[in-house]
């Protein structure tokens, strides 16, 4: 692997641990699978190790496994008990090891234990000491009698089947049923694939695993002459009555396919991009790769290292280890070429293996993969599978956002500071990142539901993944423009609607917009990019930068290329800027482009004219500077927090202003008269987004109340929460139109004693949370200390 | 009202992750991304929340 690579290989250890540890307990076992890729593959270590781990090992083990997760900040760990057989051990020598375990790991990290069996030895005191120690059984069955016979006998031939069957048999017993985690098959192509399924579902397994067996290019797979995919044959065959099934049983080669497709975890090494997180403790204690690399040479998955000279941080470092850390670089030019590889991620590593060439080689799966994938894209489930896989992966515990002690009180006096605006910025950058990962995901479920229904459809399903790939690519290179584009106010509003779409949406045109949010990343980054981006009324949207007039609606998408900070496509006729006003202290854009910006209850304006633009420039600039001269306190927390203007319709009286709660950092106004009235409609506006920010760190009302309350500023009654907005929102005003001196004397009274009459009435309700209160009081003191306008004080012309 | 303000502090932290670090492309298997998306999801049209605010809006 090239240093840059193992570099960045050696990033991700660091940054995320190893979560998942094979710990062997025992090195023999009480069958002879013939297909084992123990004993009867390439690696015979096995020779050389202990039958049995000892409790000593154990308890290193132990001790190694919870350095790494305190060291890392690991908030689970995973262990599966494996061998040979592992119940050979005997359960009091497993008891020992249990021990060693829970009170050498617990304490760092919660531990998810596993076991892994042929289940012939498991019986009712084997269930009972797993049920003390929470420890999860697997048990390994290849279908009905007829397959399982064909590999899993006994040495002298017998069939394993009806031990088997026993032991599934007593993990549904209510008792033990909590045990249960799933089975294991080995697929062989000889074995009919119904009758597999038919007998794997009948043990209600929680989940099931439909394993390819290990195979090499210089020991490849038994094949038939009839297909080139013979395994995707059949595994689509048990993929088909599983869709037909709905899906019922977890089956993670399929629920695998379907998350990775759509941006998602693979859950397993053998599909997807993902880091591989796995270390191996064999029964002496050495640090070991993972054992399907047995099939690939003898001595394949040492690393020479043990727990009793290494930390798992430096097997963690070996060259194997981050050998398959890489990512797409690391795989063949052959895998980087493929349509599908970010889904299948070059399969599983061992299976790569050619003696020649090393593991630099596409799967001796390859031909099965790209069948099976491609099959399976095309004709989804109607049912979601990505959240069935419970989250157990190398996630160290993020920390919160924290607000400076003294936010809530600075706030409740009125502007704020840009320490608490700034605090409320990041915190909704992390939601933001949560909600368009999560939008992207749900997007590639839809999609990938629809993929067949027309081209329109499959041209914006192509948008919106390659808009995802992009955009996870740019995360790591640019984290500075991405941040710009998260914080991005109509971001997050375009991904709460892919997550709950309003009736009527177009479902494949939203979700294709993750594209403009790549290609406006990959703008204000000046790097190069290539992306379809889908077309709206003849324009291409890159959000928060403009739009590019590409003269057609025929196309459901246009592919644009940014480079240099520029933005080009066939037909592109004109470029059509997001436009900024900025007076010194003070810069905003004035979004009138956004598609998602309508999303404030009052309709926004369509893209401003020349003529329209001059008044709304004007205008903006002439109340930013009175601001900026006549307030500084609140235009410097506007200039921390306010990004975007957007221009709502003229109503047919009068004047609208909004704020959306998840459009942080937009306010959206009507073109007030005056300059004053546009200063009065910042000022509020922002109110309202401090205190939706406000809100996401402190509950201040109890929102299950139902209370109404009587306000001045309105004639019917308020919900406690409107309440509490409108009071801060006219303390804003109020604190203005002191500032305005002579001039705002009249509306200095009237709002001093709406923000005192208003603070009373919500005190009264007992809705308000200690917060609340707390946030109430800070608001009343501040109108009651404050000083009423003096003559002289400025007021900017 | 002691006991409101500490249930609710206690969901509220589960909420507030800091996961600006997390690559974009692994952040869906963080427990913590899906409590902040679930929250959020929660406040987008609850009855008794305000979801927009200002001059002739919902104050």
């Amino acid at each position: 692997m090239p240093s840059a690579e193992a570099a960045a290989a050696q990033v991700m250890v660091s940054q995320y641990g190893i979560a998942q540890y094979v710990l062997k307990v025992h090195s023999r076992c009480d069958l002879a699978c013939d297909h084992c890729y123990v004993y009867e593959h390439a690696d015979q270590s096995w020779r050389l190790k202990p039958r049995a781990i000892s409790p000593s090992t154990a308890v290193a083990a132990a001790r190694r496994i919870a350095e790494h997760a305190a060291a890392h900040r690991l908030r689970a760990v995973q262990v599966i008990l494996h061998g040979g057989e592992p119940l050979l051990l005997g359960r009091e020598a497993m008891r020992e090891v249990l021990v060693a375990l829970a009170a050498g790991i617990e304490p760092v990290a919660v531990l998810d234990l596993r076991i892994h069996t042929n289940g012939v030895r498991l019986e009712e005191r084997w269930c009972e000491l797993f049920g003390e120690f929470g420890v999860r059984v697997g048990v390994s069955l290849d279908g009905d009698q007829v397959a399982n016979d064909r590999h899993r006998r006994f040495a002298d031939g017998r069939s394993s089947h009806q031990q088997a069957l026993r032991a599934l048999g007593l993990l549904r017993r209510p008792e033990y049923q909590h045990l249960y985690a799933g089975i294991l098959c080995t697929i062989d192509i000889a074995n009919d694939p119904f009758s597999v399924y038919q007998a794997l579902i009948a043990e209600r397994p929680p989940r099931l695993d439909l394993l390819l067996p290990h195979a090499t290019w210089d020991n490849p797979p038994p094949r038939s002459h009839e297909s080139l995919h013979p395994y995707a044959d059949w595994l689509l065959a048990i993929y088909r009555s599983w869709v037909r099934d709905g899906c019922g049983v977890p089956i993670r080669v399929f629920d695998s396919v379907l998350s990775a497709s759509s941006g998602g975890p693979s859950w397993t090494e053998a599909i997807g991009l993902d880091p591989v997180g796995v270390l191996v403790i064999d029964t002496d204690g050495s640090w070991e790769q993972a054992d399907s690399l047995k099939t690939a040479y003898d001595g394949a998955p040492s690393t020479g290292m043990s727990i009793w000279s290494h930390s798992a941080d430096e097997a963690a470092q070996h060259s194997g280890m981050t050998a398959r850390r890489g990512g797409l670089v690391t795989l063949s030019p052959a895998c980087q070429a493929c349509p599908v590889v970010r889904i299948c991620g070059g399969g599983m590593y061992a299976h790569r293996y050619r003696s020649s060439t090393g593991f630099t080689n596409p799967s001796v799966y390859c031909t099965d993969l790209l069948e099976m994938i491609t099959q399976v894209i095309a004709n989804p489930p109607e049912v979601t599978v990505t959240s069935r896989e419970p989250v157990a992966r190398a996630e160290p515990r993020r920390p919160p956002h924290e607000l400076p002690a003294d936010t809530l009180d600075v706030l409740a006096a009125g502007p704020g500071d840009v320490a608490a605006v700034t605090a409320i910025s990041q915190m909704r950058l992390s939601r933001t990142r949560a909600l368009v990962a999560a939008a992207a995901t749900a997007a590639g479920h839809l999609l990938t539901g629809h993929l067949l229904t027309g081209q329109r459809e499959a041209a914006l399903a192509t948008s919106a993944a390659e808009g995802w790939a992009a955009l996870c690519d740019l995360d790591s290179s640019h984290p500075g423009a991405i941040a710009e584009i998260f914080a991005h106010p109509y971001t997050r509003v375009w991904a709460m609607r892919c997550l709950d779409p309003p009736a009527g949406a177009d479902l494949f045109l939203d979700r294709a917009h993750i594209a403009g949010l790549a290609a406006a990343v990959a703008m204000r980054a000046g790097t190069t990019v290539e992306l379809p981006l889908p077309v709206r009324d003849g324009l291409v949207h890159v959000p928060s930068l403009g739009a590019l007039d590409v003269g057609t609606d025929s196309s459901a998408t246009v592919r644009v290329a940014i480079s240099s900070g520029r933005v080009a496509a066939p037909g592109g006729i004109a470029w059509r800027a997001v436009r900024q006003v900025s007076v010194p202290g003070l810069r905003f854009a004035v979004e009138d482009l956004d598609p998602y910006r309508d999303c404030q209850r009052w309709a926004a304006a369509g893209r401003l004219d020349s003529g329209g633009w001059l008044a709304w420039h004007r205008a903006l600039c002439g109340a930013a500077r009175r601001l900026a001269d006549g307030i500084p306190a609140y235009a410097q927390v506007l200039a921390a927090g306010m990004r975007a203007v957007v221009p709502l319709r003229d109503p047919p009286a009068g004047m609208n202003s909004a704020t959306s709660r998840h459009a942080f950092g937009a306010v959206a106004i009507t073109l007030a008269p005056s300059l004053a009235g546009i200063e009065d409609m910042l000022v509020h506006e922002f109110q309202h987004a401090k205190l939706f920010g406000l809100s996401d760190f402190y509950d201040l009302v109890d929102n299950a109340c139902t209370q109404r309350l009587a306000v001045p500023w309105r004639e019917d009654l308020r919900p406690v929460e409107g309440a509490l907005h409108g009071t801060y929102a006219h303390l804003g005003l109020a604190q203005l139109s002191q500032s305005r001196g002579a001039a705002g004397q009249a509306d200095w009274l009237r709002y001093r004693s709406w923000v005192a009459d208003a603070c009373e009435a919500l005190r009264e309700t007992k809705a308000l949370t200690q917060h609340g209160e707390r946030f109430v009081a800070g608001m009343l003191a501040a109108i009651q200390d404050a000083t009423p306008p003096k003559s002289e004080a400025k007021c900017p012309k | 009202m002691e006991e409101y303000s500490e249930m609710i502090m206690a969901s509220r932290e589960n909420a507030l992750w800091d996961l600006r670090d997390v690559p974009l492309a692994r952040i869906n298997e963080y427990a913590e991304a899906k409590q902040l998306v679930d929250v959020v999801m929660a406040s987008a049209g609850g009855e008794s929340l305000i979801v927009v605010a200002g001059f002739n809006s919902a104050i």
